[in-house]
This record gives C-alpha cells, sequence and structure tokens, in this order.
C-alpha cells in the first residue's frame, strides 16, 4: 500500500491504529525516501503548544471581561438577573434614562423633562473615552442593530447609520418613561461623542429644528410617529449635516 | 452563561488572536462569539466541553466575517483551502507573536491554519477538528500535511522546529 505524505502526517500525531502504525514504522526503516519525506514532515508539537498557551498571557482580559455585559444587553437582550443593571453613569441620570431591563418597571421619574433634555443630560456626561474602545465587529453590531429595529420599528442597518467622519461605536436600548429609546453612539472625528436618538412617541411630523441642551447642540425631527435627535458638540453645520443624511435614509 | 463565558476568555482569545492574527480583530471576535453563545445558550448541552463548543462557534463567526469582508472588498468567491486571510498576508502583524514558531502558523493559508488551530494548538483528534470544519477527516489530513511541509521548510534553521514530532 501506498504510504502518503498525508498517512506519514497521521502516524506522526498518533491517529493511525496499531497495524497501519507498525506498517508504517517498518516501510520508513526500510525505504530511505519515504523516511526522509517523514523527516520533512516533523515539527516540535511540544514547543507550538508552550507558545500558544503563552499566548495567553497577554491577553487584555479587563477589556474582554468589560465587553460582556455590554454585549448581552445590546444583542441578547438579557441583562444580569432582575435586568436592572444601570449604566455606568447612572448616579447623574438614574432619574431620566435607563437600561432596557427597567423597561415597565415603573422607575421612570414622573417629570415633565423632554425626551431630548435627558439625552442631552445622559450624552453631557459622555468623553472620547467612554466610546474610543468599543468593538465594532460587525457580527455584533448588526445583532445589535436587529433588536434595536425590531423594537424601535425603524429599519437601522450600518449602512443607514454610516456617517462621514464619525464613526459608529456602539447601539443600545434605552427607557425614557415607558417608551423605548435608541441611542446609536459615534465619535467624531475619533475624539467628539455624538449621538442618535430615536424614540416612538407619536409626534406629528417635524421638520428639522436646532437647538442648545446642556450646552450641547442638538438637531431634531419627527416622522410617522418617532422622533428624532443628533446631539454632540460639533459644528452645528456639520450636526445639521449628520441630521439630514439620516434623515434622508431612514 | 456569562460567568462561564468569563472562565475561558483567556482561551478564547488566544484562540482568536491566532484565526485573525491583530489583537483588535481578535478582541472584536471574541466579542462577536460570547454574543453569539449569549443567543445560542439553549443549545448549548451541558454534558459537553464548553471551549470546544466556543471554539467552533468562533470558527463559524469569523468565516462568515471573512466572507463578508471578500465581498465587501469585490473579491468574490476565494478557494478556502488556498486563501490567506481576509486582508491578505501582506497586512500581517507578525510581531504580535514572539514565537518563531507561531509566526510561521500564522503565515499558513486560512484552511490550513485553522486545522493545525484545532489539532496541534488545541489538542483536538483529527475527527473532532472535521466534526468542527465541517470537513471529511482526510481533508484534515492532507490540511495538515502540508501545513507541517511549511511549517518544517520555514524554519530550516531552527532545529526546534524540525527536532521532533
Amino acid at each position: 500500500m501506498k504510504i502518503t505524505p498525508e498517512t506519514l502526517t497521521a502516524y506522526l500525531d498518533g491517529e493511525l491504529d496499531e497495524q497501519r502504525t507498525n506498517e508504517v514504522r517498518e516501510r520508513c526503516l526500510a525505504d530511505a525516501q519515504l523516511a526522509a519525506t517523514l523527516a520533512a514532515l516533523q515539527i516540535d508539537r511540544d514547543r507550538l503548544a508552550q507558545d500558544y498557551l503563552a499566548l495567553g498571557t497577554a491577553a487584555p482580559i479587563g477589556d474582554l471581561r468589560s465587553a460582556l455585559p455590554e454585549s448581552m444587553e445590546s444583542a441578547a437582550g438579557v441583562g444580569p438577573a432582575g435586568g436592572k443593571r444601570k449604566l455606568l453613569m447612572a448616579a447623574a441620570c438614574a432619574a431620566c434614562l435607563v437600561v432596557g431591563g427597567l423597561v415597565g418597571s415603573g422607575n421612570w421619574a414622573g417629570t415633565d423633562k423632554s425626551w431630548r433634555e435627558a439625552v442631552a443630560e445622559y450624552q453631557v456626561l459622555y468623553s472620547a473615552e467612554t466610546l474610543k474602545w468599543n468593538a465594532v465587529a460587525p457580527a455584533v453590531v448588526d445583532t445589535t442593530l436587529k433588536r434595536l429595529s425590531d423594537r424601535i420599528g425603524v429599519t437601522l442597518t450600518r449602512q443607514a447609520l454610516r456617517l462621514p467622519a464619525a464613526e459608529f461605536k456602539r447601539g443600545q436600548m434605552l427607557t425614557f418613561g415607558t417608551r423605548p429609546l435608541v441611542q446609536l453612539a459615534y465619535l467624531h472625528n475619533g475624539a467628539i461623542p455624538v449621538a442618535f436618538c430615536i424614540t416612538r412617541d407619536g409626534a406629528p411630523d417635524a421638520g428639522l429644528a436646532s437647538e442648545v441642551r446642556e450646552g450641547l447642540p442638538i438637531v431634531h425631527w419627527a416622522k410617522d410617529g418617532t422622533s428624532y435627535m443628533v446631539i454632540g458638540d460639533v459644528p452645528k453645520a456639520q450636526l445639521a449635516a449628520m441630521a439630514e443624511t439620516l434623515r434622508g435614509r431612514l | 452563561m456569562r460567568d462561564q463565558l468569563e472562565q475561558h476568555l483567556t482561551s478564547l482569545w488566544r484562540f482568536a488572536l491566532v484565526l485573525t492574527r491583530e489583537p483588535e480583530q481578535a478582541r472584536d471576535l471574541v466579542q462577536a462569539t460570547c454574543v453569539r453563545a449569549l443567543e445560542k445558550t439553549a443549545l448549548y448541552q451541558s454534558d459537553s466541553r464548553l471551549d470546544r463548543w466556543l471554539m467552533t462557534m468562533m470558527i463559524n463567526v469569523w468565516r462568515n466575517e471573512l466572507r463578508a469582508a471578500r465581498v465587501r472588498a469585490g473579491s468574490g468567491t476565494v478557494d478556502a483551502e488556498n486563501v490567506l486571510s481576509f486582508d491578505g498576508a501582506g497586512h500581517m502583524e507578525t510581531n504580535i507573536f514572539a514565537s518563531q514558531v507561531l509566526t510561521a502558523v500564522a503565515a499558513l493559508p486560512e484552511a490550513q491554519r485553522e486545522t493545525v488551530l484545532l489539532v496541534y494548538l488545541e489538542g483536538w483528534t483529527y475527527a473532532e477538528a472535521a466534526q468542527a470544519l465541517d470537513v471529511p477527516i482526510g481533508t484534515v489530513m492532507s490540511r495538515l500535511a502540508a501545513a507541517r511541509t511549511k511549517l518544517a521548510a520555514m524554519n530550516p534553521h531552527d532545529k526546534a522546529v524540525r527536532k521532533s514530532k
């Protein structure tokens, strides 16, 4: 029987049965060419395994661990037990915005504050560091956007949300009172956090309008019972251009 | 499931780094895999090894990303046996591997690299690798034979590489 490099490989890897192992061993002892082929296939598996294990010492465990809860709430929609995990900066905005796990649980403070004011109070806490290290794996983004789309009733895709000079970093399901509120976070020119937020509030259609809240410029509009806003500390003309782009796509 | 995922982050990172050959991509891939795992928790059989279930899932996530990246780049369909990586070998960050042998593994074509990863780095049997990769055992053997030839030849002066099986 012809002994191929594949057979020799299986022999070296201990994948042949005893009879075939003995046969290959004997053939290699008797055949110099086969022995040479065998030699050309030899590698140090122990060293490979050792060096591979050593890679783990450089694993960014902190980053990976901190990304886990984010993945759970944004993509799987299953927070930790009870789902009542507030965001990192919740102390300053607990009365305004809470994560999806609190939907319908009566935690809204009940003020007459507008949703744009609530978003502005939240947004003002953002810095470049908030988003800079956020992973943007397409599979994660797609999964997140699909869930957000289903919840808010607006089809959100990576293509529709793409903006010049602003990198999409994260999508989150938030709540304003009992209403779902989608927050799509961007980093403008790698430095300035910008948010595109959507809530389904039954508001009448309205064209683009500008305002400033918490020192942050806002451009907002409403269409088909859904309100939209773009907020961030970028020049008003640029913010308006972003809003116009998004409004034209959604 | 979340607590169990945390226990496997180091091994998932290691696995992802060899697949992607780039730390940022590896981090994203670990995250994407964890997200997928959380979605598919109901499909996990508690009597099987979680790390292997996750790694199989990671390969599939990576392949899908690979395919999408190729289409986006206008490259069309590429033979998985020969393709080096979604961004080409020219972008490989060889310096992320201090180890010469791992650098050699990183230079292997995609299909050989993932097979070497499962069998030689993770210690899976041929049958287990074949199942995870959804290929016949004969394909696993031919990929490993080709990989062995390259790994041995890439370091002709490194006796440690060729020292033993």
